[in-house]
């Protein structure tokens, strides 16, 4: 019954992994041109590095959410990603590849929803955690 | 360890400082610029038939997309609004939303920020200053689209 309610997820279930990467000095030029941050820290080293954020560039923590919720959405649809609260714990250079990964702590049911409270984070390619948080999730309905 | 300190009246005045309402339309293109950039190909930011399919008026946008609005000059009504007179370089430390409906290409999203907290850290590269903005995002129906809180860290 229990599994039922809750879609056959329970507290433990591992979020399918998703890996992003490497990520290039072009993506953060398109990121930067999508999203109207063109902070220099992010586009010119000498800035970076003038900014004690060096040797490199460094990427938008605002990427790196889009990457974290992509998992998210990947897993559970769009509209069903209620609250997401992320924090950047390292920072991202251009060559490192991501690997988003997700945890549920809780499933709850309230009414006819049924909502997921997952651990998330990122980690680069030397196991570093570059992002760490929190997401609440609706879990969608199986078909059929 | 973290040890508190005054801030200057210039700096603590700003807490609860509100903008100006932002307001942007969202069309497609900016939809799916954004969804390339972050390299996610998922068809509801892209194609308007199969997000019609689904029930949207039009694609729908990545949840992060929120992040574009305000941020391009011509759209800022202020921009010594938020300004803060504290260190080299600011850092976007933490980030936080609640979605309650998907922005849709034809929206017209209206943002109001404000700042709802400021406070100085001693940390081990130095004393930082720490600033939580509030963001409300509403679209052309009036309905509450989203919550952000971010916290930038300058120092």
């Amino acid at each position: 019954m229990v599994e039922q309610q809750t879609y056959g997820i329970q507290p433990g279930y591992e979020i399918p992994t998703l890996t992003k990467g490497p990520v290039t000095r072009v993506q953060l030029a398109k990121y930067a041109g999508a999203s109207g941050d063109f902070n220099p820290i992010h586009l010119d080293d000498e800035i970076a590095q003038q900014s004690g954020v060096g040797p490199t560039v460094i990427a938008h923590g605002m990427l790196s959410m889009a990457f974290i919720a992509q998992m998210l959405t990947d897993w559970v649809g769009p509209t069903n990603l209620r609250r997401l609260s992320v924090r950047f714990t390292a920072m991202v250079r251009p060559g490192d590849v991501l690997t988003c990964r997700g945890r549920v702590e809780q499933v709850r049911t309230e009414g006819e929803r049924v909502q997921a409270d997952c651990e998330v984070w990122i980690d680069n390619q030397r196991g570093e955690r570059v992002l760490t948080g929190r997401a609440f999730v609706d879990l969608p309905r199986r078909e059929g | 360890m973290s040890e508190a300190t005054a801030l200057p009246e210039e700096i603590q005045s700003l807490i609860g400082r509100e903008s100006p309402p932002v307001t942007v339309v969202v069309d497609t293109e900016q939809i799916r610029r954004f969804a390339d950039a972050i390299g996610d190909p998922n068809p509801l930011y892209y194609d308007e038939e199969y997000a019609r399919s689904k029930g949207f008026r039009s694609i729908i946008a990545p949840p992060t997309f929120l992040t574009t609005i305000g941020r391009w000059p011509w759209q800022r009504r202020d921009e010594t609004l938020f300004r803060i007179p504290y260190g080299r370089v600011a850092i976007h430390g933490e980030q936080e939303y609640e979605w309650f409906v998907p922005v849709q290409a034809g929206d017209t999203i209206t943002m109001t920020s404000r700042i709802v907290d400021i406070y100085e850290k001693t940390g081990r590269t130095g004393r930082m200053l720490f600033v939580v903005t509030e963001s409300r995002y509403t679209n052309q129906l009036g309905e509450l689209v989203a919550i952000g809180r971010s916290t930038g860290i300058r120092r």
